[in-house]
């Protein structure tokens, strides 16, 4: 009798593994999960094939006008060197220290070895850099606003842009410009 | 496809690398860990290998990709087939423990499965998903350094301290192995880098796996992989580009061989040990503090086992020097450290409200069921149960004390940084904690196990009897095999 109810409670056990795994498998196969996640990450090895096998920066861009614009401007740099002044709206004024909007690290990142310097609104027309939580004196020198060899501007664009400036890419939130050659 | 075939050479060039090295030191010839949980750790070494090698070739101005690496895994792998020639007289002695074949094949071939799945599945949300915020601009911004310029330059470097999000001060273990992907790639391609994490993952389940084996029967074993492995902030931030489950995986294989130390007192163990707590500073700065605690507990050790100087001149140099070129590169070129600078000790009502906001934290996500954070739970459970069992094993002492500092050491920090506490708890909590989860877990099965094994006779319990065998038999093998 013992013998024959260890057999059947061993018998049990293994019935409720298969069951439950059966049952997972079906789940799974039915609703997402395991078969999905091959799925997406089938599509992703296929789509690896056929685009950006030159692109300097694979991932998905992110959605949105500024971050166009960023992708713009990453492709016209392509790797090369340069100083650019990302004006930024109020809102986008880190609130406690460290804090990191994603987009400024998105285009301090994206923008490598492009030298990128944040401006925020602090009047009506004016703008001062914005860094971080240096303490003053380590603040580095950087060109002024209108010195940068690109401007990135967020809010509407400025009314006068200097004349050594040419508008290369716009869209409904951020204007791009370019300093011409001297 | 090519990209991801491409990825995978790489990844396992690390794994070669990392085993040469450790073969080079004889620190492969152990009973432990079994072999599928070994590629882990040399992989986890070769990462750490390849830091290393930027860290020294920085003051020289050196360029490290792409002929420094093959150089250096040349030598290693030469030093190694010498090594592995000179101990070829001593190899059969080590067939003799060899684990016994499981009995119930099907339910272990089951669980594997499952655990394969699951870490497929983390591997494809990773692959498919964007990188987080930090693993971005902390990690993925100083590969992007580091593939572009080819070296690290301490003026480029040190330049990037102006954006303070880059906490300039992590070690750059993870951003080695990124870079070098990115090189063989010849693009930056996240999707791939992300891919890392993962592979520790998969090491902290055939670790811990490897671990229990020995404490448990081996459904159960890989029972407790299949839980921790898919645990949410442990899965989430294995594909998310961050260097927390890499540490993870660290604090959990040097803490089990620290363990294994304690309980058998062979040496390779000990020293073994004592390189995964000092690479595990090569990974990240929370590293070097628990780096701190395992050199304490190693040289209790020693002492208690009455160790010779040649094996702790040995477990000492493994320790300092795994750290040591980071270290000194840090403090020559002056890198600022974002953490401790600020830091300052608070009056006692404003201590009181951090330790409150804290506190608070630490409970929510201990009992946020609906996401499986009641792993902590089942870690609580096994404190108590080690805590309150008679004759409880004095080796699992050594993990509850890791766990114990390090929860004390970020929670010093969490009084003393200048940040606002609810922020920087929502910021950095959840990583810090799953830093300790797996190695919570193997504390607390562990503990379990022993508990239920030490029952009255005729009781079964988790303990497989036919792996008790063995286990008697390996002290003869494993004394012959210290060095």
């Amino acid at each position: 009798m013992g013998v024959l109810s260890v057999r059947f409670l061993h018998f049990a056990a293994r019935a409720v593994v298969i069951g439950l795994g059966a049952a997972w498998l079906v789940a799974s196969a039915a609703h997402g999960g395991l078969c999905s996640a091959m799925t997406e990450a089938w599509k992703g090895i296929a789509a690896d094939d056929r685009h950006r096998a030159r692109a300097r920066d694979a991932r998905r861009p992110r959605r949105g006008p500024y971050f166009q614009v960023l992708e713009r401007l990453e492709e016209e740099l392509d790797g090369r060197e340069a100083t650019v002044a990302v004006v930024l709206s109020g809102r986008d004024r880190p609130l406690y220290r460290r804090f990191s909007p994603k987009r400024t690290y998105e285009a301090i990142y994206r923008l490598y070895p492009a030298k990128v310097d944040l401006y925020l609104p602090v009047s009506e027309s004016g703008h001062e850099l914005f860094w971080f939580d240096c303490p003053a004196e380590d603040v580095p020198r950087v060109p002024d606003l209108w010195r940068h060899d690109y401007v990135l501007w967020v809010v509407r664009g400025p009314a006068d842009p200097p004349a050594t400036y040419r508008l290369i890419c716009q869209n409904e939130a951020v204007r791009l410009y370019r300093r011409l050659e001297e | 496809m090519p990209g991801l075939l491409k990825a995978g050479l790489t990844l396992g060039f690390l794994w070669l690398l990392g085993a040469a090295v450790l073969e080079a030191l004889g620190l492969r010839q152990r009973r432990w860990p079994l072999w599928y949980a070994q590629p882990g750790i040399d992989f986890a070494i070769g990462a750490a290998t390849l830091a290393a090698i930027w860290v020294c070739a920085a003051p020289f101005g050196c360029q490290v990709l792409p002929w420094a690496p093959a150089i250096v895994a040349a030598a290693a792998a030469a030093a190694a087939l010498l090594q592995r020639r000179r101990r070829r007289s001593r190899h059969a002695q080590h067939q003799a423990g060899s684990p016994p074949r499981e009995q119930r094949r099907w339910v272990t071939a089951f669980f594997v499965f499952v655990l394969a799945a699951a870490v497929f599945g983390v591997g494809a949300q990773a692959y498919r998903s964007p990188m987080f915020g930090d693993g971005r601009y902390i990690w993925a911004f100083k590969a992007k350094v580091m593939f572009s310029d080819g070296r690290l330059d301490r003026g480029t470097f040190t330049d990037l301290a102006r954006y303070r999000h880059t906490a300039l001060d992590h070690p750059l273990a993870l951003p080695a192995t990124e870079a070098l992907l990115y090189y063989v790639l010849g693009y930056i391609d996240e999707r791939v880098a992300k891919l890392i994490g993962v592979i520790y993952l998969a090491g902290i389940g055939a670790v811990l796996a490897s671990y229990l084996r020995r404490r448990m029967a081996w459904p159960w074993a890989l029972a407790v992989s299949i839980v921790v492995c898919p645990v949410p902030m442990l899965a989430f931030y294995a594909g998310a580009g961050g260097a927390d489950v890499p540490l993870a995986f660290h604090f959990l294989a040097a803490g089990v061989l620290l363990a294994d130390y304690a309980e058998a007192g062979r040496a390779e163990d000990g020293i073994m040990s004592a390189l995964l707590f000092g690479t595990g500073g090569t990974v990240k700065s929370e590293g070097l503090t628990m780096a701190v605690a395992g050199a304490f507990a190693l040289a209790i050790l020693w002492r208690l086992r009455r160790g010779t100087a040649a094996q702790a001149l040995a477990g000492v140099g493994a320790l300092v020097l795994s750290v040591l070129p980071w270290v000194a590169l840090r403090a020559a070129w002056g890198v600022p450290s974002a953490m401790i600078e600020g830091m300052h000790v608070r009056g006692f009502w404003q201590l009181y409200v951090r330790m409150d906001a804290i506190g608070q934290a630490v409970w929510e996500r201990f009992t946020t069921w609906e996401s499986w954070e009641a792993a902590w739970l089942a870690v609580l459970a096994g404190l108590l149960v080690w805590a309150l069992a008679r004759g409880r094993p004095r080796r699992l002492g050594y993990l509850w004390a890791l766990l114990a500092w390090q929860l004390a050491v970020d929670v010093s920090v969490y009084l003393m940084n200048p940040y606002e506490i609810h922020w920087t708890l929502a910021a950095s909590l959840d990583r810090l904690l799953l830093q300790l989860m797996p190695l919570g877990m193997v504390a607390a099965a562990s503990a379990i196990a022993a508990a239920v094994a030490t029952r009255p006779p005729g009781a079964q319990g988790l303990r497989d009897v036919s792996f008790d065998k063995s286990e008697a038999r390996e002290p003869s093998v494993c004394r012959s095999s210290s060095t």
